[in-house]
């Protein structure tokens, strides 16, 4: 009987310890561990809820409208949902009363419809109203919804939201009757329209609303429904601009128009601003003081530009209120940035308890550092600061070890070919700031070679404060009578790291 | 030189489930914040009274102060250490690692006094060990690892794969 059959060790654990396993277990492993048995489906499942259901994707295809509708019928799955992202996928546009068709994934009409529309924009209001009904009902089952968010590129939290089911099965119909239009094209203010409609139906919202908007990606019609976008567009919270890689007209004609779709007048809860640039920078594009919110608390910039004259005061007209900021691969070979301006201003940023900073290409005049190339890459080029103590220490010492550093991280998205450039130096604001960024073996072994060896530095670069063993201290320093510590030795003025511990220290 | 009486305050006895006396250095000892903060409330004052750790037995306390006496002199783990998304790491020291290949039973009981006696980072590398256990395998091959009936109905089974249907492939 199974009943007699003893529990194993891992299911006689109580609640929290298995959380603890399981918050260790990669994704792939958190499924497997759900199919094993009913003690551990059930000890797992807050956390399998809280990984994949507190942000999930759909399109308004209604097949995938109506996951969304099993999904808030399943309270233990709609408990943990915080976030809803609609995407713009194609798949035609389809008349409501064939939706059944459509989510049982038929390819053509079982029934006519008995309405004909005389044009596609009577057939695609009424889709807005079905869709947006439908959305409606389901939301109202999530008791912690917090942000609605459109757009095939939104980012929740810094991560990229994928499709809750994959939209690969999702396909158009061949309508009998002429009704549905799969050439119809589903635009991003559609779809805009059709989740702020909802958000209407739904009552007095503290549901935020983001959307982001992908800039000269492909031609805009300008929006024939006005009306909720102008309802939506008071509730903005979160809006990410992704500039694509086009012609400056097209860019400069497209961004206008965008640009007029999200009136800066009208925004004024915008609490997340995300920039992005897709292998294009573009200097003039952002006006950072078009962006007059008054509680923004989110600033990130990807494969951007910064120039300080427009920079800084958007710096400081929401020093009050930022918490959060990323700079990710900013800067290029051509437009390179001084940062230390930049980082005096976020010094004052009494709030700021966030700072990730990765890959920042430097100005040519800031002083290069050679001797540094024997660091870890990792921890020289890219910061993750939290909390108010790891910044104000990390910022305090990125601006007296102000440098520069030659690197070319693996999966940095440069691509340089020949010489690339050099970034800022972040290796010793990273040691000062917090122990997760401690000295490897490799790293302890360079700075003691180069302390011992004072008239004979690497690359015969003058003393500075990095070579102070007070500010930087090593712990475990080779027996003093050895001439070289094991991972590497000074030849010809330069520190050379022998090649398993290369590997090893990832350089 | 220290006093004889100091040198006493340093060390102290614990009773184990099973009955058993154990003496052991205090430092050791209070790698347990348990056994710490008992210590504390006692004002510092060396006590010849054993203390009481009804939950553990001789064996598996033996093993955890061997855990405590080579991590004697390691610095105390933060208060934040779990919720910090930097440190998601499965990595396992060497001494740690083979410190854990022990039996299941054995491993699991580790876990339960690490709880028990609150020993931060003796937990956390009991939850890490059995996580690296988990790891790549199929749900067949851990009910194999961890000796697990599978008392799902087919129903429910297939419930289950299809709410994992929706999470794979994000």
């Amino acid at each position: 009987m199974q009943e007699n059959i003893p529990l194993s060790g891992l299911q006689r654990l109580p609640q929290e310890l298995v959380d603890k396993i399981v918050n260790k277990v990669n994704d792939r492993d958190l499924l497997a561990l759900q199919l094993t048995c009913k003690r551990l489906q059930a000890d797992t499942s807050f956390e399998f809820g809280r990984r994949y259901f507190t942000t999930i994707k759909f399109c308004l295809h209604p097949r995938s409208l109506h996951l969304l509708t099993v999904i808030s019928l399943s309270p233990h799955l709609a408990r943990h949902v915080e976030n809803v992202v609609f995407g713009n996928e194609q798949f035609g546009l389809i008349d409501p009363v064939h939706d059944n068709d459509a989510r049982l994934a038929f390819f053509g009409h079982t029934t006519p419809g008995p309405h004909s529309y005389d044009n596609v924009q009577k057939l695609e209001e009424a889709r807005v109203m079905a869709s947006a009904s439908i959305i409606t009902q389901a939301l109202t089952h999530f008791p912690k919804l917090k942000l609605v968010l459109v757009g095939d590129e939104a980012h929740v939290d810094g991560s990229h939201v994928g499709h809750t089911r994959p939209t690969f099965g999702l396909h158009t119909f061949v309508c009998p009757s002429g009704h549905c239009n799969p050439k119809y094209k589903l635009d991003l203010h559609t779809v805009y329209a059709t989740v702020a409609l909802a958000l209407h139906h739904l009552g007095p919202p503290d549901i935020r609303v983001g959307v982001c908007l992908p800039i000269g990606e492909y031609p805009l019609r300008t929006s024939r429904l006005c009306p909720p976008l102008r309802f939506g567009l008071r509730s903005l919270a979160q809006l990410e601009l992704i500039f694509y890689r086009r012609d400056d007209r097209h860019i400069t004609q497209s961004r206008d128009t965008w640009l007029q779709f999200v009136n800066p007048g009208q925004i004024s809860k915008l609490e997340t601003l995300h920039i992005r640039f897709e292998g294009y920078i573009a200097l003039s594009s952002i006006k950072f003081d078009t962006f007059p919110s008054k509680c923004l608390t989110k600033f990130i910039l990807e494969n951007g530009v910064i120039r300080h004259e427009r920079f800084l005061p958007f710096i400081r007209q929401n020093a009050a209120s930022l918490t959060h900021i990323t700079l990710s691969e900013c800067g290029s070979k051509r437009y390179s940035v001084d940062w230390y301006p930049i980082f005096v201003e976020f010094q004052k940023l009494m709030q700021l308890n966030y700072l990730k900073l990765k890959d920042l290409v430097c100005d040519p005049s800031v002083l290069f550092r050679s001797r540094d190339a024997q660091m870890s890459h990792g921890m020289s080029l890219r910061t993750e600061w939290k909390g108010r103590t790891e910044i104000e220490v990390g910022l305090e010492y990125l601006q007296l070890t102000y440098s520069s550093v030659q690197g070319l991280p693996a999966d940095s998205g440069f691509g340089y070919i020949g010489r690339c450039p050099s970034f800022l130096n972040l290796r010793y604001a990273n040691f000062k700031a917090s122990p997760m960024y401690r000295w490897t073996q490799v790293e302890e072994d360079v700075l003691w070679l180069r302390r011992i060896n004072p008239g004979n530095r690497a690359n015969r670069e003058p003393a500075d404060i990095t070579d102070s063993p007070d500010e930087f201290p090593i712990s475990a320093q080779p027996a003093a009578t050895a001439e070289y510590p094991p991972s590497c030795i000074l030849f010809e003025g330069r520190i050379w790291v022998q090649r398993p511990f290369l590997e090893a220290s990832g350089l | 030189m220290a006093s004889a009486s100091t040198d006493a305050a340093k060390v102290i006895k614990v009773t184990t489930s099973d009955g058993i006396d154990i003496t052991v250095d205090r430092q050791v000892a209070e790698r347990s914040i348990l056994i710490k903060n008992l210590l504390e409330d006692l004002g510092g004052e060396s006590t010849d009274e054993p203390i009481p750790i009804p939950n553990v037995n001789e064996a598996v306390m033996k093993k955890v102060l061997e855990w405590c006496e080579h991590h004697k002199a390691d610095p105390p783990a933060s208060q934040d250490d779990d919720s910090d998304s930097r440190k998601k790491s499965t990595d396992i020291e060497e001494w740690d690692q083979k410190f854990m290949q022990v039996d299941q039973e054995m491993l699991f009981e580790i876990i339960l006094a690490a709880n028990y006696l609150d020993i931060k980072a003796l937990l956390d590398v009991g939850c890490k060990t059995v996580a690296n256990m988990i790891k790549g395998k199929s749900p067949d091959e851990i009910r194999k690892t961890f000796n697990i009936q599978n008392d799902f109905t087919p129903e429910e089974e297939d419930q289950i794969r299809r709410e994992n249907e929706w999470a794979e492939d994000r």
